[in-house]
């Protein structure tokens, strides 16, 4: 057994996000963390790897010096025992399949037998990868799961629908889960892990050592801008005496809001 | 113009207490909208012998915010924030201190005083009070921030102080030795005309406007909760590091704060967050990241909580959003879990605000931890300034709290501490006061309150007695 997981590095959830002058990308205003729910992908897979006593892999694309110290700092401190982040100059601009293609080709080189992702990314709500990887690897796939039991190569995963209802499938390995909060409650990082975690292996392949081209990666949507809302219009500050300003409100209020 | 008074009971009747939960009575509640209108009420007030006292977040636990009678003046209208700039930041007295702070780093620029209630308290009210919070172990009190201030003395006259400014010469200004502590308990030395309106509890003017020094915001912070078999592996390893960080503020092991939780408090977060097997005490710490970079601060940590005997696999770290906002869960969960006693014995607790000199903090801890009630002991532990909460479940456990505190405070001064380290004296700690100051300091306090305020009408009860100055 061998489990893998997929860590998106985005926005903290305090962090501002802001589009660019020119509208061409988007900057944050903050730091950069380990998404929350891939934050209980990560926490399943070091469950995993407690109860089968096997060796966790992460996967992440595209990466920096934030990406990587991110990665250090949780997964790798957490109990994942690599991290894998491609990166390639090709994988800027990608869409979703292109991230999937990328993926899913590093995991299948690494071996693994089951993954575990978050549900979304929440910088952009992105839910599709996960399922491309699945259907790229030709593996079971099953989304916003809520309770897992693994038994030897068998699975039976708990899905929370609509109105509490819980449905619950079953099916072998290998397959791509996909995790919703609820999962599991995620550990915190213990600070002498974190300094172990800075002498793990963290492999950083390109596209062509995981046997793909640019071409593969190559974007078939593209996001053309990024921009703020339009503005709200500012709140007015009525002056004057008590008389003057109930005045003006209830005026406000009949002619201009029209709801008296 | 006078401004309106209001008397509708319905509106008077929420401002009637603070967070010490004292009964309070008020006849009327003014709102001015300028430094102008509060001094026409002030003038009003002094020549009618009407008792005035400031409202706004209501957040002490002295009894400060309990209006004993007279009128309440309502500080809600002073809130704007006014210019953000590089080393200085303007804004109303009514303003909240969180916001305040929000504004203030979104422009990359940091303002540090902390207080637990500053989500909840007005920036006029922190300098009053000169607040301090956890960070002050890094940064100090309010009074090191304050730049400048708009104050209307309670005769009327409306002052722009500057730091430096001098005091009138026919002031009568307390000359005293404040214990070498952190402290809140009375009128602090003034070094200049600013310094009698920081930390007076509002009882020699009214803020109406204020002006604080800025700080650069660190570029990030590196949270932590270490566990130790016991409190002398804590307080250990509190000394190492609190002389580490006096020794190079800016070192590999340079605490911002040092927040003490005893076994008591960890069996309240208990249930509600993970505890590790044979904690008997832990530390919350912050560290900000310094040029020598995460890194280093993380093994400098390792290495000192290991030399001390810390569960150092147990240690949780923090390093961004979302693990902070679980590390606080834990911080969180002991009040939760105090007032939730509280609730259920039906009896106010009562909550120390003792500091002694660290070298006097054992033997303080020794008798916190002697206490004959049911009780917790949380606080600055970088500070030697812990709270003990005593939590009676009876009548004549309360009374046992109460002697008990009043013996604690005899302890704390005659270890050179002092009886509030930051929540003020208010109308709970007047004796304390006087048995901390002596009868001859105190009537120098008096004799500057009566200079400034004739009748007396300003924060009547607060730091003294009512009645005739």
């Amino acid at each position: 057994m061998k489990v893998g997981l997929c860590a998106k590095v985005t926005a903290d959830t305090d962090a501002r996000l802001k589009a660019s002058a020119d509208g061409s990308s988007f900057e944050v205003n903050g730091k950069v963390v380990v998404g929350p729910y891939d934050a209980f992908a990560v926490e399943e897979a070091i469950k995993t790897k407690e109860k089968f006593k096997c060796e966790v892999v992460s996967f992440t694309v595209g990466g920096g010096d934030d990406v990587v110290a991110q990665l250090r700092g949780t997964v790798l401190a957490l109990g994942a025992d690599k991290a894998v982040v491609v990166s390639d100059p090709a994988l800027a601009g990608t869409d979703s399949l292109g991230v999937a293609r990328t993926l899913a080709a590093a995991i299948k080189k690494e071996g693994c037998d089951v993954v575990f992702c978050g549900k979304q990314a929440i910088d952009d709500d992105n839910v599709q990868v996960p399922a491309m990887v699945a259907e790229l690897l030709g593996w079971a796939q099953v989304s916003r799961i809520v309770e897992l039991e693994i038994e030897g190569t068998d699975f039976k995963a708990t899905r929370s629908m609509d109105g509490g209802v819980r449905e619950v499938v079953a099916g072998s390995l290998p397959a791509v889960f996909t995790a919703e909060r609820g999962l599991n409650t995620p550990r915190y990082p213990k600070l002498p892990a974190v300094i172990a975690a800075k002498k793990k292996p963290l492999e950083t392949p390109d596209l062509a050592a995981l046997g793909l081209s640019g071409g593969d990666v190559a974007a078939k949507a593209v996001t053309t801008a990024y921009g703020a809302p339009p503005e709200r219009p500012k709140g007015r500050k009525l002056e004057g005496d008590v008389d003057t300003m109930v005045s003006e409100l209830v005026r406000l209020l009949r002619e201009e809001v029209k709801v008296l | 113009m006078l401004p309106q008074l209001i008397t509708d009971p319905s509106v008077l009747g929420g401002l009637l207490t603070d967070a010490s939960n004292l009964p309070g009575r008020a006849d009327g509640l003014v709102r001015p909208r300028s430094a102008e209108d509060v001094a026409d009420i002030l003038r009003h007030c002094q020549s009618a012998g009407i008792p005035v006292l400031p409202t706004a977040g209501r957040t002490s636990t002295t009894g400060g915010a309990t209006p004993d009678g007279g009128w309440l003046m309502s500080m809600a209208a002073f809130d704007a924030v006014g210019e953000i700039g590089h080393d200085r930041a303007s804004a109303g007295a009514g303003v909240w201190l969180g916001a305040f702070q929000s504004a203030i780093e979104a422009t990359g620029r940091f303002y540090p005083p902390d207080p637990t209630s500053r989500n909840e308290c007005t920036l006029g009210a922190s300098v009053a009070c000169n607040a301090s919070g956890a960070r002050s172990f890094r940064y100090g009190a309010t009074r090191r921030w304050v730049e400048g201030l708009r104050v209307v003395l309670p005769t009327g006259e409306i002052l722009d102080v500057r730091r430096g400014d001098p005091i009138p010469a026919d002031w009568p200004v307390p000359r005293w030795h404040e214990p070498a502590v952190k402290t809140a308990a009375g009128y602090a030395p003034p070094a200049s005309l600013l310094d009698l309106f920081v930390g007076t509890e509002g009882t020699l003017g009214v803020i109406t406007d204020v002006t604080v020094r800025l700080t650069d915001l660190p570029s990030d912070v590196i949270g932590l909760i270490a566990f130790f078999p016991d409190r002398a592996s804590a307080l250990a390893f509190v000394e190492q590091a609190r002389d580490a960080s006096r020794g190079d503020p800016r070192g590999a092991l340079s605490p911002r704060c040092l927040e003490y939780f005893d076994r008591g408090c960890l069996g309240m977060a208990e249930g509600r967050t993970t505890v590790p097997d044979g904690a008997g005490a832990a530390l919350f710490c912050e560290q900000e990241v310094e040029a020598c970079g995460a890194d280093a601060h993380l093994e400098a940590w390792l290495e000192a909580l290991t030399a001390h005997g810390a569960l150092v696999d147990d240690t949780i770290l923090a390093t961004d959003g979302p693990s902070r906002s679980r590390l606080l869960e834990l911080r969180h969960a002991i009040p939760a879990g105090i007032n939730e006693r509280v609730v259920r014995n039906g009896m106010r607790k009562i909550g120390t605000d003792l500091a002694v000199p660290d070298a006097a903090l054992p033997r303080m801890m020794d008798l916190y931890e002697a206490s004959p009630v049911e009780h917790v002991l949380f606080g600055h532990i970088g500070d030697s300034h812990l709270h003990l909460n005593l939590l009676p479940s009876t009548p004549e456990e309360a009374q046992r709290a109460k002697d008990w505190y009043d013996q604690l405070a005899r302890e704390a001064i005659a270890l050179g501490g002092t009886v509030s380290a930051e929540h003020g004296i208010g109308k709970l700690k007047r004796d304390h006061l006087r048995w901390m100051v002596g009868e001859e300091v105190l009537a120098s306090f008096r004799s500057l309150k009566r200079r400034l305020d004739p009748n007396g009408i300003l924060g009547r009860g607060n730091v003294f007695e009512q009645g005739p100055l």
